[in-house]
Protein backbone atom coordinates (compact mmCIF):
# COMPACT_ATOMS: atom_id res chain seq x y z
CA UNK A 1 0.00 0.00 0.00
CA UNK A 2 2.48 2.51 0.72
CA UNK A 3 3.86 2.48 -2.97
CA UNK A 4 0.36 3.61 -3.49
CA UNK A 5 0.91 6.95 -1.75
CA UNK A 6 4.27 7.40 -2.76
CA UNK A 7 3.20 7.67 -6.24
CA UNK A 8 0.15 9.49 -4.95
CA UNK A 9 2.32 12.20 -3.77
CA UNK A 10 4.13 12.06 -6.67
CA UNK A 11 1.00 12.86 -8.63
CA UNK A 12 0.24 15.56 -7.16
CA UNK A 13 3.79 17.32 -6.93
CA UNK A 14 3.84 17.33 -11.05
CA UNK A 15 0.08 18.61 -11.03
CA UNK A 16 1.35 21.23 -8.62
CA UNK A 17 4.32 21.97 -10.79
CA UNK A 18 1.90 22.10 -13.73
CA UNK A 19 0.23 25.59 -15.12
CA UNK A 20 -3.15 24.00 -15.21
CA UNK A 21 -6.03 25.63 -12.95
CA UNK A 22 -6.11 22.36 -10.97
CA UNK A 23 -2.33 23.06 -9.69
CA UNK A 24 -3.56 25.74 -6.71
CA UNK A 25 -6.06 22.59 -5.33
CA UNK A 26 -2.93 19.70 -6.24
CA UNK A 27 -0.61 21.83 -4.09
CA UNK A 28 -3.26 22.27 -1.54
CA UNK A 29 -3.48 18.47 -1.07
CA UNK A 30 0.28 17.86 -1.40
CA UNK A 31 0.50 19.94 1.54
CA UNK A 32 -2.21 19.43 3.54
CA UNK A 33 -1.97 15.65 3.78
CA UNK A 34 -0.11 13.63 6.40
CA UNK A 35 1.60 11.63 4.29
CA UNK A 36 3.23 9.51 7.00
CA UNK A 37 0.22 8.97 9.06
CA UNK A 38 -0.49 5.29 9.83
CA UNK A 39 -2.78 3.73 7.36
CA UNK A 40 -6.12 2.51 8.75
CA UNK A 41 -7.16 -1.43 7.97
CA UNK A 42 -9.31 -1.74 5.00
CA UNK A 43 -12.28 -4.29 4.48
CA UNK A 44 -11.58 -5.84 1.16
CA UNK A 45 -14.49 -5.57 -1.28
CA UNK A 46 -15.38 -5.84 -4.88
CA UNK A 47 -18.03 -4.56 -6.96
CA UNK A 48 -19.24 -6.37 -10.71
CA UNK A 49 -17.58 -3.11 -12.70
CA UNK A 50 -14.35 -3.72 -10.43
CA UNK A 51 -14.39 -7.38 -11.82
CA UNK A 52 -15.40 -6.59 -15.00
CA UNK A 53 -13.00 -3.79 -16.12
CA UNK A 54 -10.58 -2.49 -13.77
CA UNK A 55 -7.60 -4.88 -15.59
CA UNK A 56 -9.31 -3.69 -19.24
CA UNK A 57 -8.78 0.43 -17.76
CA UNK A 58 -5.07 -1.06 -16.68
CA UNK A 59 -4.47 -1.73 -20.16
CA UNK A 60 -4.52 1.90 -20.93
CA UNK A 61 -1.85 3.23 -19.07
CA UNK A 62 0.37 6.05 -21.05
CA UNK A 63 3.45 7.62 -19.39
CA UNK A 64 3.72 9.87 -16.67
CA UNK A 65 2.23 10.61 -12.89
CA UNK A 66 -1.26 9.62 -13.53
CA UNK A 67 -0.15 6.55 -14.53
CA UNK A 68 2.72 5.38 -11.90
CA UNK A 69 -0.25 6.05 -9.75
CA UNK A 70 -2.45 3.82 -11.34
CA UNK A 71 0.02 0.90 -12.01
CA UNK A 72 1.31 1.06 -7.95
CA UNK A 73 -2.66 0.50 -7.52
CA UNK A 74 -2.74 -2.62 -9.58
CA UNK A 75 0.52 -3.95 -8.64
CA UNK A 76 -1.56 -3.75 -4.64
CA UNK A 77 -4.74 -4.38 -6.22
CA UNK A 78 -5.38 -7.43 -3.80
CA UNK A 79 -7.48 -6.33 -0.58
CA UNK A 80 -9.13 -3.25 -2.01
CA UNK A 81 -11.89 -1.37 -0.67
CA UNK A 82 -13.95 -0.86 -3.90
CA UNK A 83 -17.40 0.77 -2.48
CA UNK A 84 -20.49 2.16 -4.68
CA UNK A 85 -21.71 5.83 -3.65
CA UNK A 86 -24.74 7.00 -3.71
CA UNK A 87 -27.06 5.08 -1.73
CA UNK A 88 -29.60 7.85 -1.53
CA UNK A 89 -30.44 7.05 -5.14
CA UNK A 90 -30.75 3.62 -5.41
CA UNK A 91 -34.53 3.80 -5.48
CA UNK A 92 -34.10 5.57 -8.84
CA UNK A 93 -34.68 3.46 -11.99
CA UNK A 94 -33.08 6.36 -14.09
CA UNK A 95 -29.57 5.90 -12.11
CA UNK A 96 -29.58 2.37 -12.42
CA UNK A 97 -27.20 2.04 -15.35
CA UNK A 98 -24.83 4.42 -13.72
CA UNK A 99 -24.32 3.10 -10.40
CA UNK A 100 -24.30 -0.52 -11.82
CA UNK A 101 -21.18 1.17 -13.36
CA UNK A 102 -19.09 2.70 -11.29
CA UNK A 103 -17.33 2.30 -8.00
CA UNK A 104 -14.75 4.10 -6.03
CA UNK A 105 -11.58 3.33 -4.16
CA UNK A 106 -10.89 5.60 -1.06
CA UNK A 107 -7.05 6.36 -0.74
CA UNK A 108 -7.27 9.50 1.84
CA UNK A 109 -10.10 11.19 4.18
CA UNK A 110 -12.00 10.57 7.22
CA UNK A 111 -12.63 6.80 6.42
CA UNK A 112 -8.95 6.15 5.53
CA UNK A 113 -7.11 4.56 4.66
CA UNK A 114 -4.69 7.33 5.16
CA UNK A 115 -6.82 9.44 7.69
CA UNK A 116 -7.30 13.24 6.72
CA UNK A 117 -10.47 14.83 8.18
CA UNK A 118 -10.94 17.91 6.12
CA UNK A 119 -9.70 16.14 2.40
CA UNK A 120 -10.53 13.32 0.41
CA UNK A 121 -8.33 11.36 -2.59
CA UNK A 122 -10.54 8.77 -4.38
CA UNK A 123 -10.43 6.62 -7.62
CA UNK A 124 -13.32 6.20 -9.42
CA UNK A 125 -13.88 3.32 -11.88
CA UNK A 126 -16.83 3.87 -14.40
CA UNK A 127 -17.58 1.32 -16.93
CA UNK A 128 -17.80 1.78 -20.83
CA UNK A 129 -20.53 3.55 -22.25
CA UNK A 130 -21.76 4.64 -19.39
CA UNK A 131 -23.19 8.27 -18.38
CA UNK A 132 -22.51 9.63 -14.64
CA UNK A 133 -25.36 12.75 -14.96
CA UNK A 134 -24.90 15.85 -13.96
CA UNK A 135 -23.99 16.38 -10.08
CA UNK A 136 -23.22 19.36 -8.21
CA UNK A 137 -21.16 19.63 -4.47
CA UNK A 138 -20.02 22.25 -2.95
CA UNK A 139 -16.26 20.63 -2.96
CA UNK A 140 -14.03 21.94 -5.07
CA UNK A 141 -12.89 19.26 -6.80
CA UNK A 142 -9.60 18.48 -8.51
CA UNK A 143 -9.36 15.20 -11.46
CA UNK A 144 -7.20 13.09 -12.67
CA UNK A 145 -7.38 10.64 -15.81
CA UNK A 146 -4.99 7.28 -14.92
CA UNK A 147 -6.63 5.24 -17.78
CA UNK A 148 -9.11 5.78 -20.24
CA UNK A 149 -10.16 8.66 -23.38
CA UNK A 150 -13.80 9.68 -21.48
CA UNK A 151 -15.84 12.99 -21.93
CA UNK A 152 -16.40 15.45 -19.56
CA UNK A 153 -19.03 18.53 -19.48
CA UNK A 154 -18.94 21.49 -17.14
CA UNK A 155 -22.12 23.69 -16.43
CA UNK A 156 -23.23 24.69 -19.51
CA UNK A 157 -19.56 24.37 -21.42
CA UNK A 158 -19.75 21.63 -23.93
CA UNK A 159 -18.36 18.38 -23.82
CA UNK A 160 -14.76 18.38 -23.62
CA UNK A 161 -12.76 14.99 -24.67
CA UNK A 162 -9.53 13.95 -22.33
CA UNK A 163 -6.90 11.84 -22.38
CA UNK A 164 -4.82 9.93 -19.87
CA UNK A 165 -2.83 12.40 -17.59
CA UNK A 166 -5.24 14.86 -17.92
CA UNK A 167 -6.06 17.34 -14.64
CA UNK A 168 -8.39 19.66 -14.46
CA UNK A 169 -10.92 21.62 -11.85
CA UNK A 170 -14.24 21.92 -11.11
CA UNK A 171 -15.25 25.07 -9.25
CA UNK A 172 -17.37 24.70 -6.17
CA UNK A 173 -20.94 24.30 -6.73
CA UNK A 174 -20.59 23.76 -10.66
CA UNK A 175 -22.69 20.93 -12.37
CA UNK A 176 -20.30 18.22 -14.09
CA UNK A 177 -21.34 14.93 -15.84
CA UNK A 178 -18.93 12.25 -17.52
CA UNK A 179 -19.92 9.99 -20.21
CA UNK A 180 -17.54 6.88 -21.00
CA UNK A 181 -17.03 5.66 -24.93
CA UNK A 182 -15.74 1.88 -25.25
CA UNK A 183 -13.07 2.57 -22.77
CA UNK A 184 -13.69 2.20 -19.24
CA UNK A 185 -12.61 5.26 -17.33
CA UNK A 186 -9.84 5.03 -14.23
CA UNK A 187 -9.51 8.45 -12.99
CA UNK A 188 -8.67 9.93 -9.64
CA UNK A 189 -10.73 12.79 -7.92
CA UNK A 190 -10.35 14.84 -4.69
CA UNK A 191 -12.07 17.00 -2.83
CA UNK A 192 -10.46 19.86 -0.64
CA UNK A 193 -12.55 21.11 1.80
CA UNK A 194 -16.14 20.33 3.22
CA UNK A 195 -16.02 16.71 2.57
CA UNK A 196 -18.50 15.27 4.74
CA UNK A 197 -21.03 17.76 2.69
CA UNK A 198 -23.56 15.83 0.06
CA UNK A 199 -23.21 15.38 -3.38
CA UNK A 200 -26.65 15.95 -5.64
CA UNK A 201 -27.56 14.85 -9.03
CA UNK A 202 -29.06 17.92 -10.96
CA UNK A 203 -31.49 16.81 -13.59
CA UNK A 204 -31.75 20.10 -15.38
CA UNK B 1 -50.71 27.69 15.19
CA UNK B 2 -54.37 25.93 14.63
CA UNK B 3 -55.24 28.44 13.04
CA UNK B 4 -52.50 28.09 10.47
CA UNK B 5 -52.45 24.74 9.67
CA UNK B 6 -56.48 24.83 9.14
CA UNK B 7 -55.79 27.39 6.58
CA UNK B 8 -53.09 25.13 5.07
CA UNK B 9 -55.54 22.50 4.96
CA UNK B 10 -57.81 24.52 3.19
CA UNK B 11 -55.42 25.92 0.63
CA UNK B 12 -54.30 22.81 -0.15
CA UNK B 13 -57.86 21.33 -0.84
CA UNK B 14 -58.27 24.44 -3.02
CA UNK B 15 -55.16 23.92 -4.90
CA UNK B 16 -55.53 20.26 -5.19
CA UNK B 17 -59.23 21.26 -7.66
CA UNK B 18 -57.02 23.73 -9.61
CA UNK B 19 -55.37 20.58 -12.08
CA UNK B 20 -51.77 21.20 -13.17
CA UNK B 21 -48.82 19.71 -12.46
CA UNK B 22 -48.76 20.41 -8.92
CA UNK B 23 -52.17 18.76 -8.30
CA UNK B 24 -51.13 15.36 -7.51
CA UNK B 25 -48.70 16.75 -4.53
CA UNK B 26 -51.73 18.68 -3.17
CA UNK B 27 -53.85 15.50 -3.28
CA UNK B 28 -51.06 13.41 -1.70
CA UNK B 29 -50.70 16.36 0.68
CA UNK B 30 -54.10 15.94 1.69
CA UNK B 31 -54.13 12.12 2.24
CA UNK B 32 -50.62 11.60 3.96
CA UNK B 33 -50.73 14.40 6.41
CA UNK B 34 -53.18 13.84 9.87
CA UNK B 35 -54.70 16.62 9.87
CA UNK B 36 -56.23 17.03 13.30
CA UNK B 37 -52.92 15.53 15.36
CA UNK B 38 -51.49 17.08 18.09
CA UNK B 39 -49.66 19.74 17.45
CA UNK B 40 -46.25 20.19 19.51
CA UNK B 41 -45.07 23.92 19.71
CA UNK B 42 -41.62 24.32 19.46
CA UNK B 43 -39.88 27.50 21.38
CA UNK B 44 -40.13 30.21 18.87
CA UNK B 45 -37.92 32.94 17.58
CA UNK B 46 -38.09 36.34 15.87
CA UNK B 47 -34.96 36.64 13.45
CA UNK B 48 -34.39 39.79 11.78
CA UNK B 49 -36.28 39.00 8.42
CA UNK B 50 -39.41 37.80 10.45
CA UNK B 51 -39.07 40.57 12.28
CA UNK B 52 -38.80 42.74 9.27
CA UNK B 53 -40.55 41.55 6.22
CA UNK B 54 -43.14 38.73 7.55
CA UNK B 55 -46.04 41.39 8.45
CA UNK B 56 -45.04 43.47 5.12
CA UNK B 57 -45.17 39.96 2.96
CA UNK B 58 -48.60 38.70 4.50
CA UNK B 59 -49.36 42.12 3.37
CA UNK B 60 -48.63 41.74 -0.50
CA UNK B 61 -50.95 38.81 -0.56
CA UNK B 62 -54.12 37.82 -2.77
CA UNK B 63 -57.57 39.45 -2.09
CA UNK B 64 -59.72 38.82 0.96
CA UNK B 65 -61.56 35.90 0.53
CA UNK B 66 -58.87 33.63 -1.09
CA UNK B 67 -57.11 30.49 0.24
CA UNK B 68 -53.73 32.05 -0.09
CA UNK B 69 -54.92 35.04 2.05
CA UNK B 70 -56.51 32.91 4.41
CA UNK B 71 -53.15 31.16 5.41
CA UNK B 72 -51.15 34.95 5.16
CA UNK B 73 -53.68 36.09 7.83
CA UNK B 74 -53.08 33.28 9.49
CA UNK B 75 -49.67 33.04 9.66
CA UNK B 76 -49.71 36.46 11.05
CA UNK B 77 -52.06 35.88 13.88
CA UNK B 78 -49.48 32.78 14.76
CA UNK B 79 -46.69 34.84 14.26
CA UNK B 80 -45.39 34.71 18.04
CA UNK B 81 -45.46 30.76 17.84
CA UNK B 82 -43.12 30.43 14.94
CA UNK B 83 -39.52 28.70 14.90
CA UNK B 84 -37.56 29.92 12.24
CA UNK B 85 -34.87 28.26 10.94
CA UNK B 86 -31.43 28.89 8.13
CA UNK B 87 -30.67 25.88 6.66
CA UNK B 88 -27.40 26.91 4.61
CA UNK B 89 -25.02 27.02 7.99
CA UNK B 90 -22.78 25.26 6.06
CA UNK B 91 -22.47 28.03 3.05
CA UNK B 92 -21.16 30.70 5.96
CA UNK B 93 -17.97 31.14 3.83
CA UNK B 94 -19.56 32.50 0.70
CA UNK B 95 -20.56 36.59 0.44
CA UNK B 96 -23.65 35.96 -1.48
CA UNK B 97 -24.80 32.96 0.76
CA UNK B 98 -24.30 35.22 3.69
CA UNK B 99 -25.94 38.09 2.31
CA UNK B 100 -28.77 35.68 1.11
CA UNK B 101 -29.03 34.12 4.99
CA UNK B 102 -29.05 37.25 6.48
CA UNK B 103 -32.70 37.70 5.07
CA UNK B 104 -34.09 34.11 4.68
CA UNK B 105 -35.83 31.66 6.96
CA UNK B 106 -38.09 29.28 7.17
CA UNK B 107 -40.78 27.79 9.32
CA UNK B 108 -41.54 23.98 9.91
CA UNK B 109 -45.20 23.57 9.42
CA UNK B 110 -45.38 19.49 9.18
CA UNK B 111 -42.86 16.90 9.39
CA UNK B 112 -40.49 14.55 11.11
CA UNK B 113 -40.15 16.81 13.96
CA UNK B 114 -43.66 18.74 13.78
CA UNK B 115 -45.17 21.01 15.10
CA UNK B 116 -47.28 18.54 13.18
CA UNK B 117 -45.81 15.45 13.12
CA UNK B 118 -45.65 13.45 9.54
CA UNK B 119 -43.15 10.85 8.58
CA UNK B 120 -43.96 11.32 4.65
CA UNK B 121 -44.13 14.22 3.60
CA UNK B 122 -42.09 17.49 4.82
CA UNK B 123 -44.02 21.63 4.62
CA UNK B 124 -42.91 25.08 5.77
CA UNK B 125 -43.36 28.43 5.27
CA UNK B 126 -40.49 30.38 3.81
CA UNK B 127 -39.96 34.38 3.77
CA UNK B 128 -37.27 35.88 1.63
CA UNK B 129 -36.88 39.75 1.80
CA UNK B 130 -36.98 42.18 -0.82
CA UNK B 131 -33.92 42.89 -3.29
CA UNK B 132 -32.36 39.33 -2.44
CA UNK B 133 -31.32 36.18 -4.71
CA UNK B 134 -31.59 32.97 -3.32
CA UNK B 135 -29.19 31.20 -5.70
CA UNK B 136 -29.86 28.46 -7.85
CA UNK B 137 -29.74 25.28 -5.38
CA UNK B 138 -31.03 21.59 -6.13
CA UNK B 139 -32.41 18.02 -4.01
CA UNK B 140 -33.94 15.00 -4.91
CA UNK B 141 -36.88 15.45 -3.22
CA UNK B 142 -39.85 16.89 -5.30
CA UNK B 143 -41.13 19.95 -4.34
CA UNK B 144 -44.05 21.76 -4.58
CA UNK B 145 -44.49 25.58 -3.87
CA UNK B 146 -47.85 27.98 -3.19
CA UNK B 147 -46.99 31.67 -3.10
CA UNK B 148 -48.94 33.27 -0.40
CA UNK B 149 -47.18 36.94 -0.57
CA UNK B 150 -45.45 38.41 -2.56
CA UNK B 151 -44.87 38.75 -6.27
CA UNK B 152 -41.35 37.86 -7.66
CA UNK B 153 -39.07 36.38 -10.04
CA UNK B 154 -38.49 32.45 -10.34
CA UNK B 155 -36.54 30.41 -13.01
CA UNK B 156 -36.46 26.45 -12.67
CA UNK B 157 -34.13 24.89 -14.80
CA UNK B 158 -33.07 26.52 -18.26
CA UNK B 159 -36.71 28.38 -18.35
CA UNK B 160 -36.82 31.88 -18.31
CA UNK B 161 -37.34 33.97 -15.32
CA UNK B 162 -41.15 34.19 -14.53
CA UNK B 163 -43.18 36.60 -12.48
CA UNK B 164 -44.84 34.54 -10.21
CA UNK B 165 -48.20 36.42 -7.88
CA UNK B 166 -50.14 35.06 -4.96
CA UNK B 167 -51.92 32.34 -5.44
CA UNK B 168 -49.51 30.64 -8.13
CA UNK B 169 -48.44 26.77 -8.34
CA UNK B 170 -45.09 25.87 -9.03
CA UNK B 171 -43.68 22.01 -9.10
CA UNK B 172 -40.47 21.23 -8.69
CA UNK B 173 -39.43 17.59 -10.03
CA UNK B 174 -36.60 16.04 -8.12
CA UNK B 175 -33.33 17.29 -9.08
CA UNK B 176 -34.17 20.06 -11.14
CA UNK B 177 -32.47 23.80 -10.35
CA UNK B 178 -34.34 26.38 -9.03
CA UNK B 179 -34.21 29.92 -7.69
CA UNK B 180 -35.81 33.01 -6.62
CA UNK B 181 -35.21 37.27 -7.07
CA UNK B 182 -37.64 39.25 -4.81
CA UNK B 183 -38.04 42.85 -5.89
CA UNK B 184 -39.85 45.32 -4.15
CA UNK B 185 -42.13 42.79 -2.16
CA UNK B 186 -40.98 40.23 0.14
CA UNK B 187 -41.72 36.79 -0.27
CA UNK B 188 -43.38 34.33 1.47
CA UNK B 189 -43.92 31.32 0.43
CA UNK B 190 -45.87 27.35 1.21
CA UNK B 191 -43.31 24.51 0.13
CA UNK B 192 -43.79 21.01 0.82
CA UNK B 193 -41.36 17.72 -0.09
CA UNK B 194 -43.31 14.68 -0.88
CA UNK B 195 -40.63 12.16 -1.83
CA UNK B 196 -37.20 12.19 -0.27
CA UNK B 197 -38.18 14.42 2.51
CA UNK B 198 -34.40 14.14 4.27
CA UNK B 199 -32.83 15.57 0.93
CA UNK B 200 -29.15 17.66 1.33
CA UNK B 201 -29.47 20.65 -0.25
CA UNK B 202 -26.82 21.86 -2.57
CA UNK B 203 -26.37 25.31 -3.88
CA UNK B 204 -25.46 25.19 -7.46
CA UNK B 205 -23.03 27.30 -9.55
CA UNK B 206 -23.39 26.87 -13.15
Amino acid sequence: MKEIYTALHAAFEAASASDNEAAPAYAKLRDGIDWSATLRATAPSSRPVVERWFETACSGFCDGPMAALGRAVQANAEGLEWIAIYQAYEDDPTLAGFLDNYAILRLVGPHGPLVCEDMTVALTLQGPNTLYPPHAHKQEEVYGVLAGTASWQRGAEPWITRQPEAIFLHTSGVRHATRTAGEPLLSLACWTHDVTLPIVMVTA
Amino acid sequence: MQATISAVRNFCEWAALQGGDTCSEFELALSVVEWDSEITLPEPTNPPVADWHLETACGFSDEIGSPARAVADAVLADAHLLRWFDMYEHYDDEPDMAVFRRSYAYTPLIGLDGPLVCGELFMGISLQGPDIYYPPHAHKAVETYAIIGGTGDWKRGLEPWTSRAPGDLIAHPSGIRHAMQSNVEPLLALGFWTTDIDSPIVIVRG
